[in-house]
C-alpha cells in the first residue's frame, strides 16, 4: 500500500465528518503555491510565464499558514514554481507539521540534495517530498527541458531516501509515452525504495510550449491500459485504486473542480488547478461563487473535455472510496491485492 | 489576428468590436505587462492578474486587479475609469517551444562534437 495508515485514517476521519456534516463541496488538498519562479522549463508546464517581476514575488509563511487554515483540507501540496526556491521553505514545513497537515512538497529535486545537506527539513511521518520524474533518463531530460535533470532528481531521491525522508514520484505522461518504456521506469523507482509513485496525464495549458503531445481522453484510458494491466505487484501507487481504474476505463468518475483548491500570490485560483479564470479574495467566495455546474466532464466545457488529471478525479475518487460500501469494497480488494 | 498568435505590441480602439470586457479577458490571458491609459490621463504599467465581471455577490463593478510593475502595489480599476489597455510588455508565453530547446540542444550537441 502507497499511502501510509496514519494518513488514510486521517482522510478516511476527514471525508466522514464531512458527510456527517452533509457538506456537499469540501475541499480534499490545498495546492499552495508560495511562488511561480522555478529553475527548470519545462515544456508541458504552462505555470511559469510571467514576467520577472511577478516570478520576484513570493507569498509570506504568514500567507501560507491563513491559507492553509481557511481551507482547513488534511493535505497540503506545496507545488509551484520550484518550493525549495522559496526562501522560507523549511519554515513553512515545519509549522505545517506543527499543525499535522500531511504535506507533499513538489519538488523537480534539482536542489533536493543541496537542502537536506543544509538540514533544512526533519523527518516526519507528515512530510513526503513529490519528485516530479516523468520517466527514464531520455524521456525525463526531455520532458522537462534540461540534460542531467533525471541524474539530479535522482541524487536527490537517494539522499532523501537514506535520511528517512517519505518520497514519492509525481509523473505526467503525455502521447508520445511508451508503455514499455514507462513500465521500467516504475521499476527504477521502485529500486529506489520509493515509498509510492502518482502518475496522471497531461493537462493542456494553453501556455505550455508543447501542445502537441497532449492526450485525448480514449488515448489516455488505451495508454494507461497498456501500462497498468499486468501490474507487477511491486509497484506501489500513492493515490486511490479508483483513480488508476479510471484512468484504465474501469471506473466511471466525474470531475470535482473544487476538491484540489489552489492559492496563490494572485488569490483563490477560479476554478480549479488547470483552468485560470480568475481569483477570488476568499476561499469561501471561492467555494460560494463559482459557477461550478460549468466545469467537469458532464458539463460539456471544451476545456474540461479531455482532462483525467488526479487533481479533479483524484478527490472524486477518495469521495467515492467512502460514499458506499462498493466503493470501500472495490478500494479495499485493490489496495490487498494490488490489482486496478 | 491568429487565435494563437501573440498579443505583444498591440493597442487595441475600444470600441463595438471591441470592447472594453473583451480587451480585459485578452489582457488577463497574456503572460506580459501592459499600460493602463486611465480616463484620468494617468498611465498605470503592470500585470493584470484578475478581473470581476460585477455579476457576483462580493463585486457588483467590473474591475481589473493589476500589479504595478514598478512599485509591486496591487490596484483594483473599475473599467470605466480605464480608457485603453495597450499590450507593452514582453509575452512570456512565446518563443519558448519544445522545439526551440530540441534546436539548441541538437546545436550543442554538434558544438561539442566538432570540439572533440
Amino acid at each position: 500500500m502507497g499511502v501510509p495508515a496514519s494518513q488514510a485514517w486521517t482522510v478516511a476521519s476527514y471525508v466522514l465528518k464531512q458527510r456527517v456534516m452533509r457538506r456537499e463541496r469540501y475541499p480534499l488538498v490545498l495546492m499552495l503555491e508560495p511562488l511561480l519562479r522555478c529553475n527548470l522549463a519545462c515544456a508541458g508546464c504552462g505555470k511559469i510565464q510571467y514576467p520577472a517581476h511577478i516570478l520576484k514575488h513570493h507569498l509570506t509563511v504568514e500567507q501560507c499558514l491563513d491559507a492553509v487554515e481557511e481551507c482547513g483540507a488534511p493535505i497540503v501540496s506545496i507545488p509551484g514554481g520550484e518550493p525549495l526556491l522559496y526562501p522560507y521553505i523549511g519554515e513553512l514545513v515545519e509549522k505545517l507539521v506543527e499543525r499535522k497537515k500531511y504535506i507533499y512538497l513538489c519538488t523537480n529535486a534539482l536542489v533536493l540534495k543541496e537542502k537536506l545537506e543544509q538540514g533544512v527539513f526533519k523527518p516526519s511521518k507528515y512530510l513526503s517530498f513529490s519528485v516530479h520524474m516523468d520517466g527514464l533518463r531520455h524521456e525525463h531530460d526531455q520532458s522537462v527541458c534540461r540534460d542531467g535533470g533525471y541524474d539530479l532528481a535522482i541524487e536527490g531521491i537517494r539522499e532523501a531516501v537514506r535520511q528517512g525522508f517519505r518520497v514519492t514520484t509525481n509523473t505526467t505522461l503525455f502521447d508520445n509515452a511508451e508503455p514499455l518504456r514507462v513500465r521500467e521506469f516504475f521499476d527504477a523507482m521502485m529500486d529506489l525504495e520509493v515509498e509510492g509513485m502518482m502518475i496522471s496525464p497531461g493537462y493542456s495549458y494553453d501556455k505550455a510550449p508543447d501542445q502537441e503531445h497532449f492526450l485525448g481522453r480514449e488515448r489516455t484510458v488505451s495508454l494507461f491500459n497498456e501500462i497498468l494491466s499486468n501490474k507487477k505487484p511491486r509497484w506501489k501507487f500513492n493515490q486511490s485504486p479508483l483513480f488508476l481504474k479510471f484512468l484504465m476505463g474501469t471506473q466511471e468518475l466525474e470531475c470535482t473542480p473544487w476538491g484540489n483548491p489552489l492559492y496563490n500570490m494572485f488569490g483563490w485560483q477560479r476554478p480549479c488547478y488547470l483552468l485560470q479564470e480568475g481569483y477570488a479574495s476568499t476561499f469561501k467566495e471561492l467555494m460560494e461563487e463559482t459557477p461550478w455546474e460549468e466545469f467537469g466532464h458532464a458539463s460539456g466545457n471544451v476545456n474540461c473535455a479531455n482532462c483525467m488529471v488526479h487533481s479533479g478525479y483524484e478527490p472524486t475518487a477518495v469521495h467515492a472510496t467512502f460514499a458506499s460500501l462498493k466503493g470501500l469494497k472495490d478500494s479495499a480488494v485493490a489496495t490487498l491485492t494490488g490489482k486496478v | 489576428m491568429a487565435e494563437d498568435a501573440s498579443l505583444q505590441g498591440w493597442e487595441p480602439v475600444i470600441g463595438p468590436d471591441t470592447p472594453m470586457t473583451k480587451v480585459v479577458e485578452l489582457a488577463f490571458a497574456y503572460r506580459g505587462d501592459v499600460s493602463l491609459d486611465m480616463v484620468d490621463g494617468n498611465t498605470i504599467v503592470g500585470y493584470l492578474f484578475n478581473y470581476q465581471t460585477g455579476r457576483t455577490a462580493a463585486n457588483d463593478n467590473p474591475s481589473a486587479e493589476v500589479i504595478r510593475t514598478d512599485t509591486g502595489k496591487r490596484l483594483r480599476l473599475p473599467y470605466d475609469q480605464i480608457g485603453a489597455i495597450r499590450f507593452t510588455g514582453r509575452d512570456m508565453a512565446e518563443g519558448q517551444s519544445l522545439e526551440a530547446w530540441q534546436r539548441r540542444r541538437s546545436a550543442n550537441a554538434r558544438a561539442a562534437e566538432a570540439r572533440e
